[in-house]
């Protein structure tokens, strides 16, 4: 009998075998029994074996799990997110339609063919469309439904049964469609999130009585719908520890909000905010449950107060501190999965106002305060390393 | 079906981030990828949970390599924890580093194949999973690993004695 080959020897030594086409277990002890040169090489394999274990076990990094519920937080927020992308696409879709619509209308109308419906049938369709009488314009109420968004919570409050102002001219804004992959995409996607949720509490209206309104540019319009909000959530968080004073937006990168944010009343310099995300004040026990791992703060500096939220799809806690000489600096922890965009947006820092990210531990920590970037660095450092 | 993926969490996370790790050679990274590895397989529900989360990570790997180069450009701005965290005995930690890059270049010495067969094992894959994942036979992988294996320890040997040669 031919002796065994490598290859068998190991697949016994790991405890593979049977496999097919290969010899089994008993076959490779008999003969193993049996032929002393096997049986050497078998030993050779062994010590082989468990020498490249030890030679791969001198490259193992430390591990630190996070939470699962970490984990199931971030694969949820995901997931809301591929819905509302995929309800900007649909959108777009239906823009492209209604326009298209409008477009023919306009022709048509100039060719001297009979006054097409007006736009304000078609986007009616949308609401009238769940009725089964109004089968003929179900698709394109359905594509109008999408465009429409928050407009249909304005359409489904009108009376169903409006008459058709057929001659009138159209009533819907038409919003010019904005360029997918630009720079301003997640930044857009936070509006839409947000866009979706007018909708849903039917608070939203984009139809406007007059001309077509062009989309102001994505940035001016976070900073717009930021200072509408302003006044609701400074009551909401008069007592907040952590004020992020949207109407001083000083920019935004990468999606990411950069305002001018207060520390227990004291101004600490830009801090990232997200328009989507809701902060909200945390104990430091719920706080750590949000992130999955105890949250890191700068050791010797007292807390004002923690509140969670998210950034982008990654949980993310927010912590106020003051060093021992009373300065405010702003912490903002998130899990660091979204590291990329956040990186860029270190690249922008904003002149005079110091703000510094850290990497270590599977999270991200921005340290943002009226302090020299070197200082807000080890401050960042110092945090990572205290382990919460 | 439904993935019992806290349990599935539980079992792999460690593996996951070690075979991460000896892709990247960055343990933050390995412990990004793997969690990211996670959040997506959690919005599915594929048949071999584990094999899967493999797969994707592999692929995140790969995917992380070509994105090195461009990130080298942040790392101006950023430090890393590396690059903060106090080191509790210099000359130890030189050693640890030597060995980590003897074991990385090691490895580098095998050819993509063997080195994925070999991490897969090491990462607790069992041959069914790994000839899934590599597309070869069952059949071949104990010739691959027995291979694989054969050369990590002489190449890191032979630096090994090279260093022993030097001092």
């Amino acid at each position: 009998m031919p002796h065994i080959n490598d290859g068998t020897l190991h697949a016994y030594l790991d405890g593979a075998l049977p496999l097919p086409g290969m010899m089994s277990v008993e076959e490779v002890e008999g003969h193993a029994a049996s032929c002393e040169a096997c049986r050497n090489a078998l030993e050779e394999e062994r010590a082989l074996r468990a020498r490249a274990g030890v030679v791969l076990g001198q490259a193992n990094p430390e591990i630190h799990r996070p939470e699962f519920a970490a984990i199931q937080a971030s694969a949820a927020r995901r997931r809301t997110h591929r819905v509302v992308r995929m309800r900007r696409i649909q959108g777009l879709a239906a823009a492209a339609v209604l326009v298209t619509v409008v477009g023919v209308s306009a022709v048509l109308r100039d060719r001297g063919y009979a006054p097409a419906p007006a736009v304000t049938e078609i986007a009616t369709g949308a609401a009238d469309a769940r009725a089964p009488a109004a089968e003929g314009s179900q698709a394109t109420g359905r594509a109008t439904e999408q465009t429409a968004g928050a407009s249909e919570a304005t359409q489904a409050t009108a009376p169903a049964t409006a008459p058709a102002r057929a001659p009138t001219p159209p009533t819907v804004a038409l919003r010019a469609p904005e360029p997918v992959g630009s720079d301003s995409d997640r930044a857009a996607e936070a509006v839409t999130a947000d866009r979706l949720d007018v909708a849903a509490t039917g608070a939203g209206d984009v139809v406007q009585p007059a001309a077509p309104m062009l989309r102001p540019a994505p940035e001016r319009e976070m900073a717009a719908r930021m200072r509408e909000q302003a006044a609701v959530r400074t009551a909401d968080r008069a007592e907040a520890p952590i004020e992020i004073i949207w109407q001083d937006l000083v920019g935004s990168v990468s999606g990411f909000a950069l305002a001018e944010s207060k520390v227990g009343g004291v101004a600490a310099g830009v801090s990232p905010a997200t328009e989507a995300t809701e902060w909200r004040p945390a104990t430091p026990e719920a706080a750590a449950q949000h992130l999955g791992q105890p949250v890191p703060i700068v050791p010797q500096a007292s807390v004002v107060g923690y509140e969670v939220g998210t950034i982008g799809t990654a949980a993310a806690v927010r912590i106020g501190q003051r060093l021992p000489d009373g300065t405010p600096i702003a912490l903002v922890v998130w899990s660091a999965l979204t590291m990329e965009g956040l990186a860029e947006a270190v690249t922008e820092r904003t002149a005079g106002s110091g703000m510094v990210v850290v990497f270590g531990r599977g999270l991200g920590v921005m340290a943002s305060g009226r302090l020299p970037a070197e200082e807000l660095e080890q401050l960042a450092g110092a945090a990572l390393r205290s382990g919460g | 079906m439904t993935v019992d993926w806290a349990h599935v969490y539980r079992t792999t996370f460690e593996d996951l981030v070690r075979f991460l790790y000896r892709k990247v050679w960055d343990a933050d990274r390995a412990h990004d990828l793997a969690q990211e590895a996670f959040v997506r397989g959690l919005n599915e529900t594929p048949d071999h949970p584990r094999a899967w989360l493999f797969t994707v990570a592999g692929n995140l790997a790969r995917d992380e390599a070509r994105a090195a180069e461009r990130r080298k450009r942040h790392l101006v701005l950023i430090k890393t924890e590396a690059e903060l965290r106090p080191v509790p005995n210099p000359a130890e930690e030189l050693d640890r580093s030597e060995q980590v890059r003897a074991v990385r270049r090691a490895l580098e010495s095998l050819t993509e194949r063997d080195r994925d067969v070999l991490l897969l094992w090491d990462a607790g894959l069992n041959y069914e999973e790994i000839a899934a994942e590599t597309g070869l036979a069952g059949s071949a992988i104990g010739t691959t690993l027995a291979r694989a294996r054969k050369r990590l320890v002489a190449a890191y040997e032979a630096q090994e004695e090279r260093h022993a040669a030097h001092q």
